[in-house]
């Protein structure tokens, strides 16, 4: 039996908000991967539930899951919602499992919702074959990748040891040739590697667009290369994620191009510049995204699972419950409280309004829960203003404060 | 120039999105928030996926 902390389990009233309906759905297609990186959270995380779940989503768990989406779209009349075919390793027995996830969304959906569907993975699989196949059933496609070279992704590697890179590259290639299919790169950033390298190596493999992820960590397990500290906004702090981030996100500005899409950057920016955030990283917008494991368990997203045994279970599944049901669970309700989810000192923090608290997942503290600073609270600090500063100079003036019409914190 | 995070008090500038913009990358981002314009409430996105 998973022990919840008491924050948000024990103390929060999940009928005291209007709950947001979910808009994106991850799919697992497969349980299992056939690499083994050394960094996992899935994997070589505290939680090893995987374990006593299916390898393979059963066709009747994909039916019914495809069921509750159509229903949840036709509650909340939904025009479009996304789906991410997701792993394990999603393509490890070929394409045809995805395929066929698809295509049950697809059909069970009223006319008129739009499903964008994405297969995420780490590309030692994609074959030409397979790719042929997920593009003409217009599937996008995005790779994981730590860099685009060799030794940037030496953490990446199969059960043998043996690296994922030469596959994965190969993958690249094929996807850069085929734009409309290729959904783009997620980097999880590696300090040991030169960030304009890996900046450089990204750009070559003509990805649309990256995002850069933090390692995910929290107060009980701090982030790789930093000392345990407990929760709070400590300062003055080292901030080599901040600054890792920063110099690529020069090189980024700078190139005189849009050479891609960078998500965590454009956020931010976007943030700034008064506009709501599409992302998990930073931000305060509501997270409308929900799994669906391979044995039908209605899950919140599972990097949760790197904070402690069961942090991503909702006890709920796709046989015996709604979407519109795990709306009401308080690990769910949580992730779309904006500021009212924060901790005390994101709420009175300078840059609050911008980073929103970073990524739920890394404010998690051991016993008292998630109502904390994240982890890479001096990291995201750093970034923020260093975003602050570039687009300020690009921009001009500052408007003057009667001119704000963002809420500021 | 990287700044330091010691300034904590100092609040973040006041940033309006300018009419027009030379800058290629900041014109893009224009472009992607002009295009979210309508689109309530703006929902935050699954990490794990690009
Ligand atoms: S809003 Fe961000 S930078 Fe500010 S205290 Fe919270 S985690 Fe730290």
């Amino acid at each position: 039996m998973t022990s919840h902390p008491r924050w948000p389990y024990a103390v929060l009233d999940t009928t005291a908000h209007e709950p947001v309906p979910f808009r994106q759905f991850v799919l697992k297609v497969h349980g299992r991967c056939n690499l083994d990186c050394t960094y996992c959270y899935l994997y070589q995380g505290p939680d090893h539930g995987w374990r006593d779940r299916p390898a393979r989503a059963s066709d009747r768990t994909v039916r019914r899951t495809a069921d509750r989406i159509a229903e949840h779209v036709r509650a909340h009349g939904l025009d479009a919602v996304r789906i991410e075919l997701h792993g394990g390793e999603p393509l490890l027995t070929g394409p045809g499992p995805v395929l066929a996830y698809a295509d049950a969304v697809r059909r069970a959906v009223p006319a008129g919702c739009r499903v964008t569907a994405t297969v995420q993975t780490n590309g030692t699989l994609l074959t030409d074959a397979t790719l042929d196949r997920l593009a003409a059933a217009g599937l996008r496609v995005g790779l994981s990748l730590d860099g685009g070279r060799a030794a940037h992704n030496a953490r990446r590697t199969d059960h043998a040891g043996r690296p994922a890179w030469p596959a994965a590259h190969a993958a690249a290639r094929r996807l850069a040739a085929r734009p409309q299919t290729y959904a783009g790169i997620l980097c999880t950033i590696d300090l040991a590697a030169d960030p304009l390298d890996v900046y450089r190596s990204l750009l070559e493999l003509r990805p649309p667009g990256t995002d850069f992820l933090l390692p995910h960590a929290n107060w009980g397990s701090p982030p790789p290369g930093t000392d345990g500290l407990p929760p709070g906004r400590h300062r003055p702090r080292p901030t080599p994620y901040g600054d890792w981030l920063a110099a690529v996100f020069d090189a980024w500005w700078d190139e005189g191009r849009l050479g891609m899409r960078v998500r965590l950057f454009q956020e931010i920016a976007g943030l700034l510049l008064g506009a709501p955030s599409r992302a998990e990283a930073v931000g305060l917008s509501p997270l409308a995204a929900v799994v669906v494991e391979t044995d039908g368990s209605i899950e919140q997203v599972d990097a949760l699972r790197s904070a402690y045994p069961g942090a991503s279970e909702t006890g709920l599944d796709v046989f015996r419950h709604s979407f519109d049901e795990a709306l009401r669970h308080p690990g769910v309700a949580a992730r779309q409280l904006g500021e009212r989810a924060l901790a005390e000192e994101c709420l009175n923090c300078p840059v609050g309004r911008v980073c929103g608290g970073g990524n739920y997942v890394h404010r998690y503290a051991p016993g008292t829960g998630f109502r904390h600073p994240s982890v890479y609270c001096a990291d995201l600090e750093k970034l923020v203003r260093h975003i602050a500063h570039r687009l300020q100079r690009t921009t001009g003036p500052s408007r003057r404060p009667e001119q704000c019409s963002t809420r500021c914190l | 120039m990287t700044l330091p995070t010691d300034d904590t008090p100092i609040p973040l500038p006041e940033l309006a999105p300018p009419d027009h913009t030379d800058h290629p990358v900041l014109a893009a981002i224009l472009a992607e928030l002009r295009s979210r314009e309508g689109e309530f409430p703006v929902v935050a996105h699954y990490e794990d996926a690009p």
